[in-house]
């Protein structure tokens, strides 16, 4: 689905976010976008919109270039950016004027969504609070029935329940033909969401790894002492202890602890 | 589902229609402030602007307000609107959303040529001909002669056999319409402003060159004063060739590199 070689890129006279970046992510998938604020995950989601243009190497995107941004290729993704502007109508409106231009837009996927949201279909876009429009938007991309779907820090703005919400809304809607990549850099709202968990670091990937293969790997454990603990990779100190990652070495699985994961890799102790 | 990536006709009835759909109540706002404001024009240059020749079969004066004038000064409501296309674009969020509508470069340009020039032209010729009448009803009690009545036809016929030379005038307003519709991808944000400033920056520019051809070969002109050498070639003034060969290429290039430049942009 996605598929980028060497992908060089940086903004002006910046030094390179990205320079011989590769990634493949296949469809079927949630997949998680992590990375430090800057890491490049909201540039990363826009150079395969293709409203940005890659300095150097190759993005395809089912089989697409997405520069050229192709009428057939928009038509296949959509993407709710981290701020957006939305036109001063009614939800209703706004989803009779922009559904037909996606051909397996879905109304009655639409209307089973804004019911789950809380929302009014007569509502008007500019009187609703942020974390509404935003439920309207991941509403609209889940019924559009676009094969891939890029969401660009989707839970914030959200609050708590909106956040469980989504989360269940999002996991129930995606088919096997789509792939969905949520970039965040708030990991807890998304980790029992994703299946596959991609993390940026000074322009590289660092890490990439179904969440199988991770639970397969690594244990993620909470202990009073560490000194108790075997193969351990890597550990926060916390309230009840010390939260530690250590090499899976039996059948034991543990449920992911994305923080912990993300800080190891970010510290460059996992991927090394 | 494999379309011409190019154009196809269902996408863009799709694309028009859902423009509308958004823009609706913007583009009737300011059709009502077209037919307000190129009423308010037409009432101040049929005032100002005319003629009052002596009619031997009437016997009397007629004022003749010059409509073509009027007409040339109505347009600029319909550069202001001309100038107003692409909204997206002043914003760098409803650009995103806008590039990403699944419709083709061409006619998403094509759909803003289609509501901002040719309805513009369309909205032009209605609004002032609604306007010119009401204006020539609103002023006639107030004047002692009467009022020669409005005809695209005459205005066209007189404006053209008046002078060759007008029809350049008509090359440059089309010309000027064209390059503010181009504006928005030429220069993104405050684009109308810039673009209305850059305008005046090559009017100046080209004046200042004139100059400086004068004190060249004709060094006894006053400072800042522009000779022109009575020329014609068709019975078409040098100086209006010189404009319209101006306009010429603004019509021509105009379009095409604003074609490209939304081809080309990125956020």
């Amino acid at each position: 689905m996605i598929k980028i070689e060497n992908l060089d890129f940086k903004y002006g006279k910046n030094k390179p976010l990205f320079a011989g970046f590769n990634l493949e992510l296949g469809e079927g998938h949630i997949a998680g976008l992590l990375g430090k604020n800057g890491a490049g995950k909201s540039t990363l989601l826009r150079l395969v919109a293709g409203l940005l243009f890659p300095q150097g190497g190759q993005i395809t995107v089912n089989g697409f270039t997405p520069k050229e941004r192709t009428p057939d290729f928009l038509s296949e993704i959509y993407m709710i950016p981290e701020e957006f502007s939305l036109p001063s109508i009614s939800i209703e409106a706004c989803t009779k004027a922009l559904s037909p231009l996606y051909p397996r837009f879905d109304r009655q996927k639409m209307n089973a969504l804004l019911q789950e949201f809380e929302l009014n279909a007569n509502d008007r876009l500019h009187r609703i609070s942020h974390g509404q429009r935003k439920k309207f938007l991941i509403a609209f991309a889940l019924a559009t029935n676009c094969r891939l779907l890029l969401l660009d820090e989707p839970t914030n703005g959200l609050d708590i329940p909106s956040k469980s919400q989504f989360r269940k809304t999002l996991a129930a809607s995606v088919s096997d033909e789509q792939l969905v990549v949520i970039s965040t850099h708030q990991v807890r709202d998304v980790d029992t969401l994703i299946d596959t968990v991609a993390v940026i670091n000074d322009g590289r990937l660092a890490f990439l790894e179904s969440t199988e293969a991770i639970s397969r790997k690594y244990l993620f454990e909470t202990a009073p002492d560490l000194a108790t603990a075997e193969n351990v990779i890597y550990s926060e100190k916390s309230i009840a202890g010390a939260r530690y990652m250590r090499l899976n070495r039996g059948n034991a699985e543990t449920a992911i602890d994305l923080e912990l994961l993300f800080n190891a890799v970010t510290k460059l102790i996992l991927n090394e | 589902m494999k379309t011409n990536n190019f154009f196809d006709f269902r996408r863009f009835g799709r694309l028009l229609a859902a423009d509308f759909r958004l823009n609706g109540k913007r583009y009737l706002f300011f059709a009502l402030g077209a037919l307000v404001g190129i009423y308010l024009i037409d009432i101040f240059s049929i005032i100002n602007i005319y003629n009052m020749p002596f009619d031997d079969s009437l016997g009397t004066y007629i004022y003749m307000p010059v409509y073509s004038a009027i007409f040339f000064l109505s347009m600029l409501i319909i550069y202001a609107f001309a100038g107003s296309s692409f909204p997206a674009f002043s914003d760098k969020n409803e650009s995103a959303s806008y590039l990403l509508l699944p419709a083709s470069h061409f006619e998403k340009f094509l759909a803003q040529f289609v509501i901002y020039i040719a309805g513009g032209i369309v909205m032009l010729f209605i609004f002032f001909w609604i306007d010119i009448h009401l204006a020539r009803l609103t002023v006639a009690p107030f004047k002692n002669f009467p009022i020669t009545p409005f005809s695209y036809k005459e205005m066209f016929i007189d404006f053209i056999k008046e002078d060759k030379s007008n029809f350049v005038l008509i090359l440059i307003s089309t010309a000027v319409g064209i390059f503010l519709f181009s504006v928005r991808l030429f220069f993104g944000k405050y684009a109308l402003t810039k673009g209305v400033a850059s305008l005046f920056g090559f009017i100046f520019l080209l004046f200042c060159l004139l100059c400086l051809f004068t004190q060249i070969f004709y060094p006894k002109t006053a400072n800042w004063e522009v000779y022109v050498f009575d020329y014609r070639i068709n019975g078409i003034h040098v100086m209006s060739i010189l404009m319209g060969f101006f306009a010429l290429v603004v019509i021509l290039f105009s379009l095409p590199i604003a074609y490209y430049k939304l081809k080309d942009k990125h956020l």
